[in-house]
């Protein structure tokens, strides 16, 4: 599964919070990752589809197919084993922010 | 010119693709993005062929992409479970020759028979391995129109001969399940009254065992079709919810349970009481049910019967009762490590389907044991691979090939309609983008 190893979170903890939200089909999600990150994110669809299908696979999220105005779209969505994962990846993020943070501002004081 | 780099771009991530199958759902999925990539461009002022264009450039390398939907999209074989089935098949054949050489020497053609049947088995296990097993979620009308005929090709079929129709509706049991369980893949997300709708359903496509009277196949079909519709409002296939949607599902059953035991007749009720104590009438109803719990020496005549409905009995008499709690071991084995390979399917509908194959198995493998052992008010279906019956072998062996069919195409089954239905030739896709559709066509590579 194509994944970022040696870093928490990554791009598929990022498809895993959009996903918390609602179901989404696969170009709604670049989009919508384009827009909220101001274009920090603009993740190509070839990278995009193996990393769902990665997660998919991992019993992340599940997908449905559904047919509107003669056009099949796949949507995805999270399953509760992902929304774990995100918990899981957002804390490990979170503690790896807050230590880069802590190094960029000069190290972060302990005690009184 | 633009949708030659499209059907470039296509072909060249299919071309990565082994598994041919997975070709056509994948292509699909990028097709459709591109398609709304497109139409973003269009509606900020582009032209038909730039947008298209640049949608494609927007992919990224396809020979990358293929690659990698190459490695997350292959199929799962599941070896371990059709050489379980095979070392069955075989035991089988060993278990009937232990039973037939007890016997007159015409009695051995019938071991002939069963080795026979255990190669048309085997047969059916691959042709079902092999198959597609999501044509039957895919096409809207194949399950419900195999379904019609199949209930009208066993009330017909059985009609001439009351011990024909209680053969056929016992064939049919084990298939209905499988049936109805696709047709209920298609009626998900609705309401209460369709979770009441297949719960009535279920009830009326096994009511002509009953009639029959077949006691074990309406059991097994409905219990089958009954768990896995609760399976599935479990799984979140109702929008009635959990405890509405159960109670709604198996509300028809209940109720047909307490009108059978409200109009219960006197015959029944003899029967039951048999069951129940045949101490009361041990040379009477209660013979065969005493005899078995206590000497099945007394009810194992000829080595006909002991090769069809008390393999497990006969065995129990020359080997100690040990091989029944063995017997249940191996069923209760056999049924948790399938189950939880079943839950960690990724679709709904792939679990619905493969509990559909595994259930009736597992059934009747349960209703055997119970009935060697005396505990079992009607005569048992077969004992899966195992006991004697050539069609059961060659029906329970497409059951399990079916399961392993669902194990084998987990990557590409999904909930709801697949695009579509066309026919799918892994050679040639026809894709529909802007409006249109894109032809694609893989030749094998002259080296």
């Amino acid at each position: 599964m194509p994944r970022e190893k040696g870093m928490p979170g990554g791009t598929e903890m990022l498809l895993l919070s959009l996903l918390s939200r609602k179901e989404m089909y696969g170009y709604e999600m670049i989009a919508t990752l384009r827009e909220q990150s101001d274009h920090v994110f603009d993740l190509k669809a070839g990278t995009l589809y193996p990393l769902l299908h990665g997660l998919e696979r991992e019993g992340w999220v599940t997908s449905r197919d559904e047919v509107a105005k003669n056009r099949a779209r796949r949507y995805y969505a999270i399953t509760p084993a992902g929304r774990a994962a995100l918990e899981e990846q957002k804390a490990r993020w979170d503690a790896y922010a807050a230590g880069v943070r802590g190094v960029l501002e000069g190290g972060a004081y302990c005690g009184a | 010119m633009a949708h030659e780099a499209v059907q470039a771009y296509l072909s060249a991530v299919g071309a990565r693709i082994r598994w041919r199958r997975a070709r056509r759902p994948l292509l699909e999925e990028l097709a459709a993005h591109i398609d709304d990539q497109a139409a973003d461009y269009r509606a900020q002022g582009m032209g038909e062929e730039e947008a298209l264009e640049r949608a494609v450039a927007e992919m990224g390398d396809p020979e990358a992409v293929g690659r990698d939907l190459d490695r997350l999209h292959r199929p799962d074989c599941r070896w371990e479970l059709a050489l379980g089935a095979l070392l069955l098949l075989l035991a089988g054949v060993y278990l009937q020759y232990l039973v037939y050489r007890e016997g007159e020497a015409w009695m051995m053609e019938h071991y002939a028979r069963q080795a026979e049947n255990a190669l048309a088995a085997l047969a059916a296990l691959g042709a079902a391995w092999l198959s597609d097993c999501t044509r039957l979620l895919r096409r809207r009308w194949t399950a419900p129109a195999l379904l019609l005929l199949g209930c009208l090709g066993a009330l017909l079929l059985g009609l001439p001969s009351q011990i024909r129709m209680w053969s056929i509706q016992s064939y049919w049991s084990l298939l209905l399940p499988v049936l109805y369980t696709a047709c209920l893949c298609r009626l998900r997300d609705r309401g209460g009254w369709t979770a009441l709708f297949c719960g009535a359903a279920a009830v009326l496509l096994c009511l002509p065992a009953l009639a029959v009277p077949n006691f074990t196949a309406f059991t097994v079909s409905l219990l089958s079709m009954l768990l896995i519709l609760g399976a599935a409002v479990w799984l979140g296939w109702s929008r009635a919810g959990r405890g509405r949607g159960l109670l709604l599902a198996w509300g028809p059953a209940g109720a047909l349970g307490a009108l059978c035991g409200a109009a219960g007749s006197s015959h029944g009720a003899r029967w039951l009481s048999a069951f129940l104590h045949p101490e009361t009438d041990p040379v009477g109803a209660g013979f065969l049910y005493l005899s078995l719990r206590e000497d099945p020496g007394r009810v194992l005549r000829s080595p006909i019967d002991n090769g069809s409905d008390y393999l497990l009995a006969f065995l129990a008499r020359q080997w100690g009762r040990w091989v029944f709690a063995a017997a249940a071991l191996l069923l209760l084995l056999t049924a948790a490590l399938l189950l939880r390979r079943i839950g960690r399917l990724h679709s709904r509908s792939g679990k619905l389907l493969a509990l559909s194959c595994l259930l009736p198995l597992l059934l009747q493998g349960a209703v055997y044991l119970l009935f060697n052992m005396g505990w079992w008010p009607g005569a048992p279906l077969s004992l899966p691979f195992l006991s004697y019956g050539g069609t059961y072998l060659v029906l329970d062996a497409a059951l399990l090939g079916g399961l392993l069919s669902v194990f084998r195409m987990d990557a590409l089954l999904r909930d709801g309609a697949s695009g579509p239905a066309g026919p799918i030739l892994p050679e040639r896709l026809e894709l529909a983008l802007a409006g249109g559709r894109l032809r694609i066509e893989y030749r094998r590579r002259r080296e």
